[in-house]
Parts: C-alpha cells; structure tokens; sequence
C-alpha cells in the first residue's frame, strides 16, 4: 500500500505549479508514435557510418585492407587510424582528462574496439563493406583482472602514460588515514569485508547514435545528436578540431534514456565527424545494440574492502575503504576533474561518527572505458553499497536489529548543516523520519516475528534496509567542473506580448519530462498557466550554455537557474506593474499571478498585463520588453536521502529470489510533480533491482564480453519487476531557491543494497556475510548446496 | 579453452602421418571446409563456414605445420578471421604404435581460443559446439583412413 | 543486389515497394515509408520496441523480412489514434505516466492491444507476463501496468454502451 500524502500547493490546478500532478507536455507526441529520436531523422543525401571492430581484446595491428570493401557499390570511403594520424584526429582527450583512440594506428585495447569506419550510400551497404575489410592482427596477452593488471612485472599497457606505470591511472584519498586506523585499532568491534561492485552497463533502450552534417560553402558543422550535455560537446568539438565554436551547432532531439550513457563523446561520434568533413555530405551513425553493448556507456567495477570500527553496543566509530577501480584501457570516467573516484568519499553516509578514511586507485585493464554513470551520480551508488552493507554486517554482527542500530546511528536533524569526516557538507535531512515511516508502512515488527517463525521451520525469509544519502547537483564551480567547464547551469524566459512563454535550459531531457516540470517552475513563480509555456532545450545555438543532464543535476541546477531567471522577471514586472497602477513599486505585493497595491486588492495588474504592457506601455528609461537569463552557481549540493525496505522469500530448491515487497520511503526536499517523482522513483527502484539481481558484463580470460546482447545481459522485464511502494518526506534544501534536492537516482542508488541486505539476512543464521551482487539463483544455490540447506 | 582425446586407428602409423601432414587430406576434415588452397609445403588456407548457436560465420584460416617428425608427431597452428570473430588455435597430435599390428593410437591435443563476435554472442554455447566440431574432426581422420 | 516487389496495407492504406530480399520489416516501415513511431532496441527480438500487428497478430517487425509480410495488413503505432481521437491505450499512457522517455512505448502500447483484445479483463499478473517481451528501462513499469488497466476499463466502458446502444435498437 503506498501511502499518497499531500504535497503543498500555492497555485490552482489550472496555473499548475509546484507540487501538482499535471500530465505531461511531452506525451501527445510520444503515445502517436510522432516523437522524434536521433535514428528518425533523414537528411537530404545522407550516408551511412558503420564500424570495422577488434575481434581480440588485445592485439597489434599489422595491416588493414580495405580494397575488397572498396569495391562494393555503394561504399564511398574506409577511414582508418593512419587516416586520422595526418589530421591529427587519431586520439581525442576523455571527460577525465586521459586519452582515448579513434581509431589505433598500431595496437587495438578491447574487444570490439574501433578499428575502421567504412562510409557507403545504406545502412545495409555500409554492413556489407565492414565485412569486406580485412584486418591482420597479432595477439598480444590480455589483462582483464585489475589486480593482476597492478603486480610487479605485469605487461604495461598504456606505454603512451610513462607518467602512470604499471597500469597505475591515479591514486585518490580522502579522509584521515591515522586518525581512522587509532581509531579502528580502539575499537570494541571491528567488521571488514571485500565485495565487488561489477561492471555494468545503463542498456538505454535507445542506442548511441548521430548525424553529422558538414556544410562546406557555409563552413558550418551541425552535429544532430543523441546527447545529455550538447553544450560540452560542442566545446570538446571546437577544441579537438579546430573548427570555430560558433559554427558548430550541436542539436539533439527526443533521446530514448540516457542515464549517463550519453554523456561522453564516443568514437563513433568523431568517427562521423570526420567522414562528413571528408565527403561533404550528412553521415549518420547508429549502433546497434551489440556495439552498444560491447563497446560504451559502462558504469561501476570497484573491487571494494571496507572495515568499520564500533562500540560494542554498537556505536559506529570508524571506517576504513581500500578500494580499486577497474577503468578499462583509459580513463575515460565522467567525473568532475577534482574528483578522479568521483564523490565516492560519501561513504559514510547517513551516519555520525568522526573518523573515515577512503582511498581508490584506478587501474588500466584491456577493457573499453568504463566508469559513465548508470543513473548515479558520480560513484554514490559504490559507496552507498560499501556502507549500507557494513552498517548491515555489523548490527548482525552484534546481535542488534539493523532498523535499530541505524536509528542509533543516525545523524540527527538538529545536526545540519552536517559537516562529515571526509569533508562534505549534508544541506538537510531526517533520516530517523523516514525509516520510521517505511517501516510502518511495511509493518517492520510484524514482518521480524514472522521470520523468526519461518526460520523454525527452516523456510529462508529476509528483511533488508538501506536509509541513504545522496549527493547531486554538481555543483558549486570553485569545487567542480568537467574539463575546466565550470558545473554551473542555466535558463532564458522571455515572456511574449501576449502572456506566452518560451523559456530555454542548458540541460537535456531523456525522458524525465522537463518540459513539464521547467514549466510548472515558471507557472509557481510567476503565475503563468503551465499551458502556456514552452520549454525548449538541446541546440545549443539558441539554449543558454549549460553542462547538461547527469548525476539528478537538473533540478538542483537548472531549476534554480528557472526560478531565479522567473524572480528576475518578477522584479522588471513590479516595476512595470507601479507604473501601470500609478504605485510605489515597495507598495505591490504579488499574489497569484498579479501585484496589486498593498491594502487595496482590487488596485492590480495580472502578469499578462504586465506582459502586454512591456511591449506596449513600459516607461521612460526602462527597457522594453520582460526577459531574463539566469546562470546559477550552486552555493552547496544537494543531499536527497531516504529508507528502504525490502522483504525477500528464497526458494531452497532452486536458489530463486522472490521480493515479496519492497517499500522506498524518499525524500527529494519539495516537489515539483508528484507524478514525475513517483514515476523516476520507480524507474529508479528498477535500475537498482537491475544490478542486484540481473546485470553484469562479465569477460571471459581473452577480455571477450560475454554480455553482448539482451539474451545475456538481463534487463528485468515487468514479470521480475515488484509492484513498488512508495511513500514521501519532505525535508527542503535550505540553500536551493525552491527547496528541491533532486530524485531521478536517489532509487538506483538506494536499492542495490536494501536487496542484497534482505538476501544476506535470510542466510546470516548459516553463516553468510557477504554475496556479491548480481545475487543470482545459481551463487544463491551454491551457498544452499553448501551449508546443506538446499532441498 | 583445452580440449584432448584419444582416437584408436586401424592404419599404418606411417599412413595416418602422411594423411595428417597432407593439406588436401586432413584439410578435408576441419570443420565445415569448403575449400583448401596449398601456398607451400606447411603453409594452406582454409575457408570454412561455422555455427555457433544463432550465429553463423564464415572464416578464413591460414594453417601452418609447424611441426612435423615422421612418423610421432606432427603441430598444426591455425589463425583465421571472420568479420568480428577470429580463432586461434594449436593441435597436436601424437601417434604411436596400436595394439594391433597395423593400427595406429592417436593422442591428441587442441589450444583454441575464440575473440569477438562469436565468443560474445555465442557465449555458453561456445565450448559445447568447439568440443563437438573437434570430436567430428579426429573422427573425420579416422573413417578416412580406415575407410 | 536485385530487388522484389512488396506490397502491404499498412494503416489501411496500400503501399508498395521495390526492396532488396534481406530488408527487415521494421527498415521497410521506418526507412521506406517514413513510419518512425515504431523503434529498434535490439538486434536479438528481445526489447519489443519494433512490435507491429500483422493480420491482427502481435510481432516483432526487426526478426521479419519485408517479403515475409507481402499482402499481408500490417498497423503500427501511427494507426492507433482516429484523427483527435485517442486510442484508449494512448490515453492510459498519458493519464497514468506511463513513459518517460517514450522509446519503448509504442512497441509497448501495441503489444499491450493485442493482449487486451485476447483477453479484455486481464489480471495484473496477466498483464505483467503480457508485456514481458517488451522492455522499459524508464519506467518500473508500474503505470504501464496502470494504464493497461486503465484502457482495459475505458474498452469495456465502451463495449458495453455499444451493447445496450444496440439492444436499445432491437428492443
Ligand atoms: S528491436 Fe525488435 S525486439 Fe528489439
Ligand atoms: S519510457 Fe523509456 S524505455 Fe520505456
């Protein structure tokens, strides 16, 4: 049962502002089949990309012929490493300011890595001229395993990097390393543990793809896009190619799902880039869903040892996390500059205690880059993991029930601004609140007698929390950027003559419905009904320049940039108001859309007519017209938390998994749509059960991806999908404009380890601490099979 | 992956030899050939076409002797390219003398390693299709040369 | 490569085409007749974003060849609504947020009225495993579900009118 509560509203229904459920904007288009995603668009003369890839994980190039490729009507060009060599385009720098290959001119890194693009006349056509090129490789030995990658003598991989040997990209620490290592030695209890969080890959039922459209006479490069960050691209582009930036127009369109997959540049991009540049005509590249999987738009793989300090009653004391992270052969991870593991020093999330240290070292393997995000932000959903599953270990450790040993634990609301030790600063929180309030709604003690009944009779029941914190909303820009671009986000309102409004965003939509909630923004703030406004983002000749949309930044970011860019309008609007009602400007007040004069209520102007008459009637020495920009630094992030409650029953003949309920008690701060959020929570919660229970990209010795299709890399169809419950608190952002923190990951990053809990805590009694995600039936069988319950 | 087996003969040690140094002959035998192209002495090209559960690939070997002492042992090692896919792969086989005068016990040995498309797609398939495709191979020797 | 004459209704209209013999159904429809509603997710028929109907039968249009449905009538997405009119599907998805970033949905809702027209009154369940060969990365699927219920509803609202419309006639 969820537990729908009220969420405060100031405007009616038809205005639409915060807190009202209203339909979407987007949808009429999408429900008719007339929305419009990058594959969609055909432009006049356009050809088709497709890529020659690496059968071998590792292996030196000692030729490529493409003649008999050449050959086939309809194929135009092979465009090869030495190609790019002469430009200059053979390597292009990553997010993470590491190097990656268009196309290698002598030594090939993964399986599936670019090696040639042929260029022909049809989708069919250019398939047929990949398999016609023939490429001669030398097999070189393949690292796949990360620690073997880091031992004396191991093969180094990345000769280019003298500055990184032995397949050591960086190492990273935060927190204090002997104040944490006292404080562990003193403790009553320690619990360590090493868990690995697997590469994993975001499956966005939407591929990568684009256009790229050279207009030689113009000298004008459009780039049509699938993109969560045009404006980043755009600058990326100018500074790889050399072209003007302002004649580079990058321009997305309806993108199906992105959830961090679509934020970095890929080879294909580039590769399309120049294959226009050389013919002079549009080249469109899609992937198909085996390159997808294959070759980008991976997330996670930290190899994770965490040990926690405690009193023996269990007061947490310390923790301590050695941690290496799998980056494949660069490092091309989209994580803002000064923080190479992202924000993965989080870890000690919803918990007061004074002593943390982290440290992470990036190791190269003969991998494709991994470390995009997966509906996370920034390596929250590793840490959130390492410290839910610790805070788990050790209240079963202790004999303490885990709902309590958190409360125990928990930092406490009178207690923020929360300063952590590894350097944070939480906004707000209530943690206690919201765990008491799941577990009311799934009815924890109850739940807790019936499992001990169970397990009497030797049936396998589990209970598992996870009460997390967050952080999004990159971010205040002395602290983050992303190849120096500084985190900031943006909005432009100009209100028309007639009371309509086109406002346009730095970020991009890929299905989280900003056109509805930017515009519900605008209606709260200045009275407009949502119907009559237009949101508009992802070209970035006519969007303000903005970082784009990953890590749940949009909200946090642009939103405030809406509001204020509103509140900016309201200010010209009181003035334009006084002059139109003969008032002093301090003498207005505004209520429900109009300034009338304090005192006397029916002395008032509506926004329309103020509208109206900033074209019309506006006075001496003011500028005509009512428009505003707004590029919003962010003074903190954002720190979105909440409980969650998940009841497994396993089967002891077949080691199955079946979540019997799973209750997820989030608070986002205020909310914008209710709807919207119940429905990212869901989606959420999805992509959490996702790598619990299903997904993994495993390889085999030979660095073969075993996961390449959707028959091997399991998304959880609705069948596996639990009905979720969900329920609210809210908790604003003292420092965010309107008060919201963000929602579109807190679920992804919050399920996980509610899941694994529940499985662990079936087992505990058998002796099991720990199991890797993804739990699936047959490592769940073997553990069975093992301790001798299996039946 | 690692595969090995024993194939008992009813031939002349010396004739499975020369059948199993002779391109023509035991090329015949690989699995799914369709044709054989002799460059030199230890050197030949092979074009097969092979499934692995969904997928179908058609590759292009080059074969080498690369060892070969009448009439124990001979090493044949093959690189071969499908779009996306490529193999490599050793075989050893060592003959002695059977139980029977005329008969001839053949140990072998096969190193295979599988990358790209069809070792990712094809995924758990791979190794029971590999063990069946190398079984019919020896096999394939045998009947030939009892036959 | 030669080419072969194809002929098909689609949406009640007659298209034809000269395509070569290994063009997929779903490349006829998306890059020869301009009809995009209907998407590709996956090269292996698993994500059902591409799902059509074909004489009334649900399927996967990236697994079929365009010579395969020669004669035959085929609706894709851009069928559903009359006009104005929304499908009572259509209408679900929107009432009930049932999509988000919108790439599945038109597979979905097509599959979606294949099933309700099997079996008009579907438990969840039944919807559930009626919708398990069509993937959602967005959603949870939980107001997909909703609005299958939802259309299911405003379907029989609508059959039993046109009952009692009619009995009122004979009566
Ligand atoms: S595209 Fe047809 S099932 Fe995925
Ligand atoms: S709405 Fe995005 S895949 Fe379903």
């Amino acid at each position: 049962m969820a537990v729908e509560m009220e969420v405060p509203t100031q405007t009616t229904p038809e205005v639409g502002g915060m807190g009202h459920s209203v339909k979407r904007k987007e949808d009429p288009r999408f429900i008719r089949g007339a929305g419009r995603y990058i594959d969609d668009v055909v432009l006049p003369g356009m050809l088709w990309l497709d890529i020659v890839r690496s059968p071998y994980a590792h292996a030196t190039i000692k030729g490529i012929d493409a003649s008999a490729a050449l050959k086939i009507p309809g194929v135009l060009a092979v465009i090869t490493g030495a190609d790019l060599e002469k430009a200059g385009l053979h390597w292009m720098p990553t997010l993470a300011n590491d190097k990656q290959m268009v196309l290698p001119t002598d030594t090939v890194m993964y399986q599936s890595q670019e090696v040639a693009a042929v260029v022909a006349t049809d989708r069919y056509t250019a398939a047929d001229g990949v398999a016609a090129v023939v490429v001669d490789y030398e097999p070189l030995p393949v690292i796949v395993d990360p620690f073997k990658a880091m031992e004396a003598g191991a093969q180094v991989l990345r000769p280019d990097r003298e500055d990184r040997p032995n397949n050591h990209i960086w190492h990273w620490e935060s927190g204090d390393r002997d104040a944490t290592d006292r404080a562990l030695e003193s403790a009553a209890v320690r619990v360590s543990q090493r868990m690995h969080i697997p590469r994993i890959h975001v499956a966005s039922i939407e591929t990568c793809g684009c256009i790229a459209d050279w207009d030689a006479i113009r000298g004008q490069m459009t780039l049509h896009m699938t993109s969560q960050a045009p404006h980043a691209i755009r600058t990326v582009l100018a500074l790889v190619s050399g072209l003007p930036e302002h004649n580079i127009r990058v321009k997305t369109y309806d993108i199906g799902g992105g959830f961090g997959g679509k934020v970095p540049v890929y080879p294909g991009y580039v590769l399309a880039v120049v294959a226009s540049l050389t013919v002079g005509k549009p080249v469109k590249w899609i992937e198909d869903r085996s390159e997808n999987l294959q070759a980008d738009s991976f997330a996670r793989d930290y190899h994770i040892h965490a040990e926690m300090g405690a009193t023996a009653d269990g007061r947490i004391t310390s923790l301590k996390v050695r941690t290496l992270a799998d980056h494949g052969y660069t490092d091309a991870a989209a994580d803002p500059s000064k923080f190479p593991a992202g924000l993965f020093n989080v870890i000690t999330g919803s918990y007061d205690f004074p002593d943390a240290f982290v440290e992470v070292d990036g190791v190269y393997t003969n991998k494709p880059p991994g470390g995009v995000a997966y509906r996370c932000s920034f390596r929250v959903t590793e840490a959130v993991h390492a410290i839910e599953r610790m805070v788990d270990i050790l209240a079963h450790q202790i004999g303490k029930d885990p709902a309590q040993l958190r409360m125990e634990n928990f930092i406490q609301p009178e207690q923020f601004p929360y300063k952590t030790p590894t350097g944070w600063e939480y906004d707000s929180g209530d943690y206690g609140k919201a765990l008491k309030l799941a577990m009311e709604m799934i009815g924890y003690d109850d739940l807790r007698r019936e499992q001990a009944e169970k397990r009497e009779r030797g049936q396998l029941m589990g209970i598992g929390i996870s009460s997390f914190t967050e952080i999004v909303g990159a971010g205040p820009s002395h602290q983050f950027d992303i190849l120096g671009l500084k985190m900031f986000d943006s909005c432009e309102i100009r209100v028309h003559p007639t009371g309509k409004v086109l406002a346009r965003i730095g970020v991009q939509t890929q299905g989280q419905g900003h056109e509805t909630t930017f515009a519900q923004i605008i209606a709260e703030e200045l009275g407009f009904p949502v119907a009559d406004i237009k949101i508009e983002y992802g070209d970035t000749d006519t969007a303000p320049y903005g970082l784009g949309t990953y890590a749940s930044r949009s909200t946090p970011v642009a939103g405030a940039a809406t509001a204020m860019a509103s509140r900016k309008i309201r200010e010209k609007a009181r003035h334009l108001a006084a002059h139109l009602l003969e008032a002093n400007p301090d003498d207005l007040e505004w209520t429900n859309g109009k300034f009338s004069v304090k005192g006397s209520p029916d002395r008032s102007k509506t926004i329309q007519e103020i509208a109206f008459a900033a074209y019309t009637n506006h006075p001496q020495g003011m500028e005509a017209g009512l428009e505003a920009v707004d590029y919003y630094d962010p003074p903190n992030l954002t720190f979105p938390f909440g409980s969650y409650i998940c009841v497994v029953d396993i089967e002891r003949s077949t080691g199955e998994i079946k979540i019997r309920r799973f209750v997820a008690v989030d608070d986002c701060g205020n909310i914008i749509n209710p709807m919207i959020v119940n429905g990212q929570i869901h989606g959420g919660l999805t992509m959490g059960l996702a790598p619990a229970l299903y997904e993994q990209i495993t390889y085999d010795e030979n660095g073969n991806n075993l996961a390449g299709t959707f028959m091997d890399y399991l998304l959880p169809t609705a069948v596996e999908t639990p009905a979720w419950e969900l329920g609210k608190t809210i908790t604003p952002s003292p420092h965010h404009p309107i008060g919201a923190k963000g929602v579109g990951e807190s679920a992804t990053v919050g399920a996980p380890p509610a899941i694994a809990n529940a499985v662990v805590d079936a087992l505990w009694h058998l002796g099991v601490r720990n199991i890797d995600i993804p739990i699936t039936p047959p490592k769940v069988w073997a553990i069975l099979q093992e301790k001798g319950v299996a039946t | 992956m690692q595969f090995s087996g024993k194939v008992d003969i009813k031939a002349p040690r010396e004739k499975v030899f020369a059948f199993v140094t002779d391109p023509q002959q035991v090329g015949q035998c690989g699995p799914g050939v369709e044709s054989i192209e002799v460059i030199d002495e230890t050197h030949f090209k092979a074009r097969a076409k092979v499934g692995v559960g969904f997928i179908r690939a058609k590759f292009v070997m080059d074969m080498e002797l690369v060892e070969a002492v009448a009439p124990e042992r001979a090493v044949i090692r093959a690189r071969g390219q499908a779009p996306g896919s490529a193999v490599d792969a050793t075989g050893t086989m060592t003959l002695s003398q059977g139980a029977d005068a005329g008969a001839t016990v053949m140990d072998w040995q096969a190193d295979l390693t599988i990358s790209g498309t069809i070792a990712s797609l094809g995924g758990r398939m791979i190794e029971g299709t590999a063990n069946k495709l190398i079984g019919q191979a020896f096999d394939c020797i045998r009947s030939r040369l009892e036959g | 490569m030669d080419t072969q004459h194809v002929t098909v209704t689609v949406n009640g209209e007659a298209r034809e085409a000269d395509v070569e013999p290994r063009l997929l159904l779903v490349h006829l429809l998306r890059d020869v007749f301009g009809l995009t509603g209907t998407h590709i997710g996956c090269d292996t028929s698993n994500c059902g974003a591409c799902t059509v109907h074909i004489d009334g039968e649900s399927a996967k249009s990236c697994t079929l060849l365009a010579l395969q449905v020669d004669g035959r009538r085929i609706k894709t997405i851009e069928g559903m609504a009359s006009g104005a009119d929304l499908h009572p599907l259509q209408q679900g998805f929107w009432d009930q947020h049932g999509l988000q970033c919108g790439f599945c949905t038109p597979g979905m809702i097509m599959q979606a009225a294949w099933m309700l027209e099997r079996n008009p009154q579907p438990s969840e369940e039944e919807i559930r495993e009626g919708i398990s060969g069509n993937l959602c990365r967005c959603t949870g699927y939980v107001n997909i579900v909703k609005a299958i219920q939802q259309a299911a509803g405003m379907l029989s609202e609508a059959d039993t009118a046109k009952a009692e419309a009619a009995a009122q006639v004979q009566g």
